[in-house]
């Protein structure tokens, strides 16, 4: 197995001998020294448990996201994801509901989110399920334990990102910083490096040291990385994101775009990921189409089923943003939610990018993939092409908190009651003034009736 | 005024309606055309394109609706001609009911403005909302039957069956009309008088008519169209909020109910049906057509688990023949202008919480959403209620 660790330095002047320690048998870094930790181990079918490797290779290919709500996203590592869990799934047989069962309950053992296949949607590229459940770190370490070897301690885990493909596992996460030791161990080849990253007209210059521990032990020395990221951050410019007030039962996510929002290459087009629980919808029948195109709504789209009879967990839309100016309004529909049941609900904001046709921009476009900290794979860059360059807004808010009115489920009786006693008195009513009628129509003319008319 | 002139009237007014509604849609944020007109569009669209009407999600209507909008992919405001003329034609044969009911003059002109100067009908029409052409159906059906023209009367009462469900409820009434009868009880005497030779050319010709409608669009568009035309109309849930009795408790059952069996609003079409299908009819069809299907079609919509205002329609058609010899327009005028005016504040008492649960997110669904349709349902109940007492009071000798 192999484990690659990289700090994000802030300084390399910072590094010296007394606060880090190098050696062939293990390597200390304290945490006032670096700003983000990545980790990604690589494991072979092989060295997997067998049980696990023969429930992945049910798969044809897989990819298991989270972010938190305070993750840094940095150009260095690449770690673009949308906020909150995700598992993007292919299969390999027709057969898939099944294995995606079986997928879904180890993932809830492991991971403590929990879905069957009737709840993920399909996409254009897999099989997908999100939601805004939380992992906590020693809920992501006890997975990893299950998987590999015993690894150092690890904390602070803001996001990760787990592929399976060609019947190799790759995990990646990042974390926040924390006094770092990486020991030896004889199962795990164990790349240290740290770097201090700078931008060198428009690719990044990696800095630093690197070092092999494990049964073979590489020394440190410096090295120098030139990397081409494919996904970049926008500087200076955050999004405002909003659900216009008073939000009533048909909210309207507001995208401000106000400051100077500008295509970073006349190849770029600006885009719009949404991923929605199912408690909203969006109608695709309506919405502004002078501002929005819809590319695809993937996922629940019923436009008058209520939440109890949604299996799916919700949609995801992506839109070609047409006119930007002034701002974008995504209107979206609340579904009924069961009486008395959670109606505070946790909305992730959008992702906001413009996607570029890197070849037609870039003579070294090729340098992305080369890239060792690239990650492209499934989820929303593969509605992409793979020579696509993605550049990111900042939004404001990672999510925006959204309540639904219910009912409370202690009236039913008596709405039930109200409601019943209402028909019977009204039918008991209307009976007896049409027998009234049917009696007064089919009696002789009196004389009274008579002189009325 | 004459009738003439108040078309025209009618006609302009709707005109302006439209191109407001143009306006509104091309700068306002809220848009004027209903969103069922853009589903019956994109309908057509599809058929347009060799494909079925149902591929549209919510298309809920025969074919044939999509096939009369066909034009609508070249010209796209066609539809609301389409509606703007049926409402028209609505109020032609409304006035030739009235006249044929000898009423004339300006008399005939404040009733026919009912309908054909009425905003809210206007309003249906040019936001492109179908009912319109069901209506001429309706009143094509209705003139046919009071002409005696049976087998004529049959076929529009087939097809006004087949667009939309509910007209089937006319069907008894249109039988006990033609009866050879002064009064239902004779049938109890003589029950020979219903094997009557235009009762069976009626009852034979709506069949014929229904059925082949049917049948030929089975066979185009398959299950589907009975899936969403017909089926779909009784196993609708519909919880989003409206003018229903039944729409609070619907919202609870379908979340909550855990027996099936318990719920109580499956036996919604009991007192519905029972009440506008066959007791109106018995009662009061031998006094006057017209005044029984107005109280049938409002007790109909007054019952139904799902109300909206466009249902409205369905019974106004029938309110300026209703009018015409009514009390509550001379001896009691009072509880006329109640009537009126409880119906107006019960509704706006209900569009005030659908407001406040809409646009500002409160929760109104009880007591308040409740007791605004209990109040609306009594308010109907209670209309009902003078309506028969009218009805079998009134001197009308001619039947209509």
């Amino acid at each position: 197995m192999k484990q690659r660790i990289t700090f994000l330095l802030h300084s390399l002047e910072d590094i010296d001998t007394d606060n880090v320690l190098f050696s062939d048998e293990k390597v200390k870094i304290p945490s006032s020294l670096f700003s983000l930790r990545q980790d990604r181990i690589t494991l072979t079918k092989d060295e997997l448990p067998q049980e696990i490797s023969e429930l992945f290779s049910k798969l044809y290919m897989f990819r298991i996201q989270w972010s938190s709500e305070t993750a840094k996203r940095t150009e260095v590592f690449q770690n673009f994801l949308q906020l909150g869990f995700a598992a993007h799934l292919i299969p390999s047989t027709l057969e898939y509901e099944p294995v995606f069962d079986e997928f879904g309950k180890f993932i809830a053992k492991n991971l403590d989110v929990k879905f069957t296949h009737e709840n993920l949607i399909s996409t254009a590229t897999s099989a997908t399920y999100n939601s805004l459940d939380e992992v906590k770190s020693s809920t992501f370490q006890q997975f990893l334990s299950v998987l590999t070897p015993k690894l150092d301690r690890i904390s602070f885990v803001q996001d990760f990102d787990i592929k399976w493909e060609q019947s190799e596992l790759v995990i990646t996460w990042n974390s926040e910083p924390f006094d770092s030791t990486i020991e030896r161990t004889n199962e795990i080849r164990k790349e240290v490096a740290l770097f201090e990253s700078k931008e060198l007209y428009g690719d990044l210059e990696l800095v630093g040291f690197r070092t092999v521990i494990g049964e073979e032990y590489q020394p440190p020395e410096k090295t120098l990385l030139i990397v081409k990221p494919r996904h970049s951050l926008v500087k200076d410019t955050v999004l405002g994101v909003s659900f216009q007030q008073p939000v009533g039962l048909h909210p309207d996510l507001h995208i401000d775009f106000s400051p100077n929002v500008t295509s970073p290459f006349s190849s770029c087009e600006m885009f719009i990921v949404n991923t929605m629980p199912s408690v909203l919808f969006f109608d695709q029948y309506q919405y502004n189409e002078d501002k929005l195109h819809l590319v695809s709504s993937w996922g629940e789209n019923d436009l008058e089923a209520p939440n109890w009879k949604v299996e799916k967990f919700g949609s995801v839309q992506l839109f070609k943003v047409k006119d930007y100016t002034n701002g974008v309004d995504i209107k979206f529909h609340t579904r009924y939610i069961k009486p008395s049941t959670e109606n505070h609900f946790k909305i992730a904001t959008p992702e906001v990018f413009w996607a570029c046709e890197a070849d037609l921009f870039m003579a070294d476009w090729d340098m992305i993939e080369r890239n060792p900290f690239d990650n492209y794979n499934l989820g929303f860059e593969s509605f992409f092409e793979p020579s696509t360059v993605f550049y990111h807004y900042n939004k404001n808010v990672s999510s925006l908190p959204l309540t639904i009115p219910s009912a409370d489920a202690d009236d039913f009786s008596t709405v039930q009651i109200v409601t019943s006693v209402s028909v019977v008195i009204g039918s008991i009513y209307l009976l007896m003034k049409l027998f009234g009628s049917l009696v007064a129509l089919n009696r002789p003319e009196t004389k009274d009736e008579k002189k009325i008319k | 005024m004459s009738s003439t002139l108040l078309l025209v009237a009618g006609a302009l007014m709707r005109v302006g309606f439209l191109l407001f509604g143009q306006y509104q849609d091309a700068n306002m944020e809220v848009k004027y055309t209903d969103i069922d007109y853009l589903v019956f569009s994109d309908a057509a669209g599809y058929v347009w394109n060799g494909g079925s009407p149902y591929v549209r999600e919510t298309y809920r209507y025969t074919p044939l609706l999509s096939w009369l909008l066909l034009p609508n992919n070249i010209f796209e405001d066609f539809g609301k001609w389409l509606f703007i003329t049926c409402d028209l034609i609505t109020g032609l044969i409304i006035l030739q009911l009235l006249e044929m009911a000898m009423v004339k003059g300006w008399k005939k002109t404040v009733l026919g403005s009912i309908w054909i100067l009425n905003p809210m009908v206007a309003t249906i029409s040019t936001r492109g909302s179908s009912e319109s052409v069901l209506t001429v159906f309706v009143m094509l059906f209705v003139y046919n039957l009071l002409k005696r023209n049976v087998m004529t009367c049959a076929v529009f009462a087939g097809i006004a069956v087949h667009f939309k469900i509910y007209p089937v409820i006319y069907i008894p009434t249109a039988i006990i009309f033609l009866l050879p009868v002064h009064s239902i009880k004779q049938v109890w005497r003589s029950p020979g008088v219903v094997f009557e030779d235009s009762v069976i050319t009626f009852v034979f010709c709506t069949i014929v008519t229904f059925v082949t409608l049917g049948s030929i669009m089975y066979i185009i568009n398959g299950y589907e169209f009975l899936e969403h035309s017909y089926l779909y109309h009784f196993i609708r849930s519909d919880h989003r909020h409206n003018f229903s009795i039944y729409n609070v408790s619907l919202y609870f059952t379908s979340a909550l109910s855990q027996i099936p069996s318990a719920d109580f609003t499956r036996l919604a079409f009991i007192p519905q049906l029972l009440l506008s299908a066959v007791i109106v009819p018995l009662a009061l069809t031998k006094k006057s057509l017209c005044d029984t299907f107005l109280i049938q079609t409002l007790t109909f919509v007054t019952f139904n688990k799902v109300v909206t205002s466009q249902y409205f329609i369905w019974f106004l058609i029938f309110l300026p023949l209703y009018l015409r010899n009514s009390s509550l327009l001379s001896l009691n005028k009072s509880k006329g202008i109640m009537a009126l005016l409880l119906w107006i504040s019960s509704q706006a008492t209900w569009l005030f919480f659908a407001y406040k649960l809409e646009f500002l997110g409160e929760s109104t669904f009880f007591p308040q959403l409740l007791l605004s349709s209990v109040g609306f349902f009594f308010v109907n109940i209670y209309i009902l209620g003078l309506f028969i007492d009218d009805t079998t009071s009134k001197h009308n000798s001619s039947g209509i």
